[in-house]
């Protein structure tokens, strides 16, 4: 398929509202389970936006309960106006795609497109599948047993099977987690501009933080059965709401270093080690926060710089260095403290074990966390 | 410490699926080499081979300028480490680490000698806190650490480690890498290693045999694979997103690609005349976008990021490029944009579908 941006009409696209959503698991004699915790997303029509979190997060709770999967112990679904969360599962009008394709491997894929909707004497299905099939350019696979089928061929299938009904929501659990590296890429690209183009409002699954920053128009990261960020890729990426977000987010994983708030000339820098020095931060001196204050500092190695000009910074020791030919990892040692200090490089550089050397980061790069309870500081 | 010397083996499954093809390689005393390539590549079963664990159909294996080829596994004195663990579910962690140590087949520790090896490995791996739990109380990472740990923990002429990473998070895997290769300079133990990790080979290899179906594709530095990709396998081997591979015509010094609009310089080691049809690589880490006049001008179709970086689409001429930039150009979909690529950086294969090789420069260590 070539990738392509022209958008169809989105006569199909319809918010979807998620107003205090809960999910309790309770079973006899055991204390009860909440595996989500009142979660409120305002998704707009034609948007995708993916659940990112570790496993137990609440994100494939979540999904079920919109889905029609699960009950709702509480809380409110709304498509457009409309509330959802009493329906059952076949009245909602939403598709799903799950984590594997779920083709059955002994009918064509013309077959397996009209199973369901011929399983729910669905009229005019023969033109339902006609009609996807001609929109995601697919004819030429309709007589073809999925065996025969790529891997990005299935997925689109798949992605076929969960639109034919032409569906206001689109869910999709993990639909890139079992493709190899290369194919996931690619495929990754084409569902992007397929959404796109039909402008179908998304929700995508997902474990994998750069699946969710690179597909996504807003992620919610999730985390206890919460939501602790939603925003763009580029919000939760340069300004995470927390610690839990900023350490799920990113490779290489951001540098998390004990730190001091040294407040001095109306401005916030943070020391980092005994006496190895300190970094300017973007935190405001209006903030209120005290000299002295300790602090959990997050710099990722991405945005730390081995400084050549002996600027201010932290003095550190190369330890070890790997040359990855794309770009190099210095991982240092700060006096006065156990944790290292990772700093990507760029590929022309080298260091050497023992290498004495100053660590920079721009001040809008240093972030600082409540040392207690992970929330960002300002 | 020893020399590894594996001539011509071969292995064949059942009636017709050839796992191992005929593969020749030596690793020098100490060195640390990996063998990097896809599930079903023959990496495990070439490992195995080397361990004496599969019995080779032809060739030879020397371990240390001997032929060991039927020699039983256990009179190698080679250690190997499985991606799957095997260890006792009723002893606690320090007791599966002294248990290779209390086996005698290396030699009599003390108490006091096991407690200091043992103390060396836990401390390497990051898992001296987990010395009285008991395997079930351990999390994946953690079991798979203690794997590792059994067979650093006694001396051997040989390590043989399969994936010892694979089941660890991103963060943990890149911090162990550092660790491992620190240790491997510091025992200075001949290891072979196997991954299907691009980076870990990278980090990890003194030099890099990368495999496909049974056959070894390209032995050599990780810079010489890097720079010298064998074939078009090879190259997409190594860096995410994959290299772009397009295909073109040469033309007075230029390789004309896509519709013919767009056109790279034909680097200087390339044997290539007027009119042949050739295939260009360009990694998408190469291609930079610059506000200069150039010869790679098209339209940003999707920009993702990927973390710090941004993966650009960008249709050039009919061709889609994948390009990756740092983000701080403020580049949008829809934006058009000039993509500027080094002459060292352009790679050129021999035309055709599925894997071809590289033209020009033979300097590589040539395999097979």
């Amino acid at each position: 398929m070539s990738v392509t941006t022209e958008k169809t009409a989105q006569q199909t696209a319809q918010s979807l509202t998620l107003r205090d959503l809960v999910k309790t698991y309770a079973s006899r004699g055991r204390e009860s389970v909440t595996a989500v915790k009142g979660i409120d997303l305002d998704i707009e029509p034609g948007e995708l936006v993916a659940l990112l979190g570790p496993s137990g997060c609440g994100k494939t709770t979540t999904l079920r309960m919109i889905a029609g999967l699960e009950t709702v112990t509480s809380g409110s679904i709304k498509i457009g106006d409309r509330e959802i969360s009493q329906l059952p599962a076949a009245k909602r009008g939403i598709g799903v795609g799950f984590e594997s394709y779920a083709l059955y491997p002994p009918l064509s894929v013309r077959d397996n497109l009209l199973y369901g909707l011929k399983a729910r004497k669905v009229e005019g299905a023969e033109k339902m599948v006609a009609s996807i099939s001609d929109r995601l350019e697919m004819n030429e696979l309709l007589d073809l047993r999925p065996a025969a089928l790529s891997s990005g061929q299935k997925q689109r299938v798949a992605l076929a099977r969960a639109l034919v009904r032409n569906p206001p929501v689109l869910l999709l659990d993990e639909p890139l987690s079992h493709l190899d590296a290369s194919a996931r890429n690619r495929v990754r690209r084409e569902l992007k501009v397929l959404q796109r183009e039909f402008g179908y409002t998304t929700i995508v699954v997902t474990h994998d933080q750069v699946e969710a920053l690179s597909l996504a128009d807003r992620l919610a990261v999730m985390d206890g059965g919460v939501v602790q960020q939603f925003g763009t890729p580029d919000e939760v990426f340069d300004d995470p709401a927390n610690l839990f977000v900023a350490e799920f987010v990113g490779e290489p994983q951001i540098n998390v270093l004990p730190g001091v708030v040294r407040t001095q000339d109306g401005r916030v820098r943070v020391e980092i080690g005994s006496g190895a020095g300190t970094l300017d931060t973007s935190v405001a001196p209006a903030s209120g926060i005290a000299d002295g204050t300790r602090v959990t500092v997050g710099i990722r190695p991405q945005d730390a710089h081995v400084s050549s000009d002996g600027g201010a910074g932290i003095e550190a020791t190369v330890a070890y260095f790997e040359h990855l030919l794309e770009f190099g990892l210095a991982t240092s040692t700060v006096a006065g403290i156990e944790e290292g200090i990772v700093v990507q490089t760029p590929a022309e550089q080298d260091y050497q074990p023992e290498q004495r050397v100053t660590v920079t980061a721009a001040a809008e790069r240093v972030y600082l966390f409540d040392a207690d309870t992970g929330e960002r500081l300002r | 410490m020893a020399t590894i010397t594996v001539t011509n083996i071969g292995k064949t499954y059942g009636k017709d699926v050839t796992a191992v093809d005929d593969i020749s390689f030596d690793v020098a005393d100490g060195e640390f080499f990996v063998i990097l390539g896809p599930s079903g590549a023959g990496k495990t079963t070439t490992l195995k081979s080397i361990a004496g664990l599969v019995d080779v159909d032809k060739g030879a294996v020397s371990i240390g300028g001997v032929d060991v080829t039927s020699v039983e596994p256990y009179h190698r004195n080679v250690a190997m480490a499985f991606e799957s663990y095997a260890l006792y579910p009723q002893k606690t962690v320090a007791e599966n680490l002294a248990s290779p140590l209390k086996s005698g087949r290396t030699g009599k520790y003390s108490d006091a000698d096991q407690a200091k090896r043992i103390d060396q490995v836990t401390t390497t791996l990051g898992i001296n806190h987990l010395k009285n739990r008991l395997p079930r109380e351990l999390s994946n990472g953690q079991r798979q650490r203690v794997a590792l740990g059994r067979v650093l923990v006694r001396p051997a002429d040989v390590y043989l480690l399969d994936e010892p990473l694979s089941h660890l998070d991103a963060k943990l895997r890149a911090a162990m890498r550092a660790e491992l290769k620190q240790l491997g300079a510091m025992s200075n133990t001949t290891t072979i290693y196997v991954t299907h990790d691009y980076q870990e080979a990278l980090a990890l290899g003194d030099r890099i045999a990368v495999m496909r179906n049974g056959r070894l594709m390209q032995i050599g530095t990780p810079e010489e694979i890097w720079r010298r990709p064998a074939d078009t396998f090879v190259a997409r081997s190594l860096g995410q997103p994959e290299i772009n591979l397009l295909d073109g015509v040469v033309d007075e010094g230029r390789i004309r690609l896509g519709d013919g609009s767009l056109d790279v310089p034909v680097p200087a080691d390339a044997p290539v005349q007027r009119g042949d049809r050739v295939r260009v690589g360009l990694r998408p880490c190469d291609l930079h976008v610059t506000s200069d006049e150039g010869s790679l001008r098209g339209r940003v179709v999707l920009a993702e990021r990927l973390g710090r970086n941004i993966e650009l689409t960008v249709d050039v001429a009919g061709a889609q490029l994948i390009a990756l930039t740092s983000g701080r150009h403020g580049v949008g979909e829809g934006d058009a944009v000039t993509l500027r690529i080094a002459e060292s950086d352009i790679h050129v294969f021999t035309p055709g579908d599925g894997d071809t090789s590289r033209l020009g420069d033979k300097t590589l260590e040539a395999v097979q």
